[in-house]
């Protein structure tokens, strides 16, 4: 049954992905199509049988469907194109800094999954308390944030206030590690990590926290759980072994829902904090109007997000078995 | 043989019934989301919020009387409450308040719109998808699948910089509803297949009502709840959307005002002129705070699956 599924589930992903690469090359089609990449053609001493001769050896005066073709191609072989202004490899550039921002996500869901689940359980155990009340709060405002906003706020307390009163910054504020370390030390990147991760974590806690805690009320009244009690069973293991655990296993595709935004998720955030990573670089480039660069990233990163739901699917019928009877 | 007795009970029971008038979904609806005190209270900030965007020319006119490009650079970066200019003012001298008060427009009124036109199309694609189903659906779902697929800032980016190099409220609004009537689109389908087969919907087709009879005056109206649901809680994570790609340069450009884009030049002077910085941020907070609390009471009164 499972490998029905996932068999299933895969061909389903294939018109996707053809369907995203066709709307990337159109978009790239339809504005720097007649580029080749790296190419000034300003340049007076740049003959117009040159450029037909360019043009040939990059594929440029083949049909469009060939050129989709030899497109799909090179992503195939996860080669994602080259700038139009440098003619440099989309594909170097995503290696470059894709630790970087994989750094980032992944710190921000770590840090929201550790605290937004005790925050839910704490909520649904104490339900209608002043300690649920203030949490909703909070993730209610969490919701309403904008992040470049929260980001800038704690710059400003954690970097410019204290820069001005205190002699000097409590945490930095910019970029993943400081230049004259060379980013070697683990601690100074952690240090680096503190303010962007806790942004960018602050969005996943008010989703997850909400989720937890309405996940663990359904499950706290359901019979299985008032059999463990009478049972006799102390209550610290009915609700942190028996309930808990199932009231985990929606989150899971919740959380699998934010895989997708891994790559793309933090852009805002790095832009703010000058990250060193994918989005921020994609943001340069596309103040740069160098399209075939954010082309190809873009394409990237809506392959991960194809991958990250097939996986997020994947994962969801591991954990729940019922699923597989019912798609 | 019924007893006299049972009669009589049945008699009042009937007449209690009676007693209470007949009350219609909408009516019905209606009353639980007045009654919520909370709910009520965002909706009155949001409809201020409004009323402020629709009369930002006059109010800059006889309120705060400066233009909202008009600089006044022996006055630039007045604090707060500083004489003619109750938020103060900016680099050049511009008056915040004024600003503020064009920024609503843009935010609200990229939100309305925004709202607007991904609902339309949505609404028409996910019924067009759950009523035919077969081959449309799976076409018209695998194009939502692929349009949800890209990451929705890089999208919003691209077309952007692609079509729109002069931003402007009308561009900003299809850019953002270009991604946006996916995610209706998916929501109206679903709540399609559930009364597709339902009896009244065989019933009309029985009496020869055509597609476009069946889609547009029976179906249409079992969406309704969850489109208006849908509505009301899609307009904060719009004006979040818009405020990001103000801030990133990509959305209104300066000198015409915007939350977002006052933030971004804001920033620069961040050590000095915190105020600068706060307000536009504050503005764009409390509106989709309240955007937010708002459709989360219409939720709770007009989500039939809540009832």
């Amino acid at each position: 049954m499972l490998w029905r599924y996932l068999v299933r589930r895969l061909i389903v992903a294939i018109p996707v992905v053809l369907g995203v690469t066709a709307l990337t090359f159109g978009l790239m089609h339809a504005t720097g199509g007649d580029y080749v990449p790296g190419v000034n053609y300003d340049n007076p001493h740049l003959s117009a049988q040159a450029v037909t001769n360019i043009r040939r050896e990059y594929g440029l005066d083949q049909p469009w469907y060939v050129q989709y073709g030899q497109w799909l191609w090179n992503i195939v072989h996860l080669d994602f194109g080259r700038s139009m202004i440098d003619g440099s490899h989309v594909t170097d550039h995503i290696l470059q800094r894709l630790p970087n921002t994989l750094e980032l996500t992944v710190a921000a869901i770590v840090l929201g999954v550790a605290i937004s689940i005790p925050l839910g359980v704490v909520s649904a155990l104490r339900r209608g308390s002043r300690l649920d009340h203030a949490f909703t709060t909070v993730s209610v405002a969490g919701f309403a944030i904008p992040e470049f906003w929260l980001g800038l706020l704690l710059i400003l307390a954690f970097g410019v206030y204290p820069a001005q009163h205190f002699g000097g910054p409590w945490l930095p504020t910019g970029g993943a590690y400081d230049p004259l370390s060379g980013g070697t030390d683990i601690i100074d990147r952690f240090v680096h990590l503190i303010l962007p991760s806790a942004v960018l974590g602050f969005a996943y806690l008010s989703i997850w926290s909400r989720f937890t805690r309405s996940s663990m009320l359904e499950i706290l009244s359901l019979d299985y759980v008032r059999t463990a009690r009478s049972k006799g069973m102390r209550e610290g293991r009915v609700v942190y072994l028996h309930a808990l655990r199932n009231a985990v296993i929606p989150l899971v595709t919740l959380i699998g829902l934010e895989l997708p935004g891994l790559v793309s998720g933090g852009v805002v955030v790095e832009v703010v904090f000058g990250w060193p990573g994918i989005g921020r670089f994609a943001y340069e480039r596309a103040l740069a109007y160098d399209y075939t660069m954010v082309m190809g990233i873009t394409t990237f990163a809506a392959m991960l997000v194809i991958a990250g739901n097939l996986l997020a699917d994947v994962l969801y019928a591991v954990l729940d078995p019922r699923i597989r009877y019912t798609t | 043989m019924i007893s006299p007795a049972s009669e009589v009970r049945v008699e009042s029971a009937f007449e209690g019934a009676a007693r209470r008038p007949a009350q219609s979904y909408w009516s019905e609806s209606w009353e639980r989301l007045s009654q919520n005190r909370f709910g009520m209270a965002a909706g009155a900030v949001v409809l201020f919020m409004s009323v402020v965007a629709l009369l930002a020319p006059l109010i800059s006119a006889y309120g705060t009387r400066h233009g909202f490009s008009a600089q006044d650079l022996d006055n630039n970066f007045a604090a707060p409450f500083s004489p003619g200019h109750v938020l103060g003012s900016d680099e050049l001298g511009r008056d915040t308040l004024t600003r503020l008060v064009y920024g609503a427009q843009v935010s609200l009124g990229v939100a309305a719109l925004t709202v607007t036109l991904s609902l339309s199309v949505g609404t028409v694609v996910g019924l067009v998808a759950g009523y035919y189903g077969g081959l449309i659906d799976d076409v018209l779902m695998r194009l939502v699948d692929i349009i949800l697929s890209v990451p929705r800032l890089f999208l919003f980016i691209l077309v952007g910089i692609l079509f729109f190099r002069q931003s402007n409220l009308v561009t900003l609004s299809l850019t953002i509803a270009s991604v946006g009537w996916g995610g209706t689109a998916r929501l109206v389908r679903g709540e399609v297949l559930g009364v597709r087969n339902r009896e009244f919907m065989v019933a009309a087709r029985s009496i020869g009502a055509l597609d476009r009879r069946m889609i547009f005056v029976h179906l249409l109206p079992n969406v309704l709840p969850i489109l208006i649901v849908s509505a009301s809680l899609g307009v904060g994570g719009v004006i979040l959307a818009e405020a990001a790609l103000d801030y990133l340069g990509f959305g209104i450009h300066p000198p015409q005002p915007s939350w977002g884009n006052m933030l971004s030049s804001a920033q620069q002077y961040f050590a000095h002129s915190t105020w600068l910085v706060f307000l536009p941020g504050m503005c764009i907070f409390a509106t989709v705070l309240a955007a937010n609390l708002f459709g989360n009471a219409v939720r709770d009164a007009f989500d039939p699956r809540l009832k």
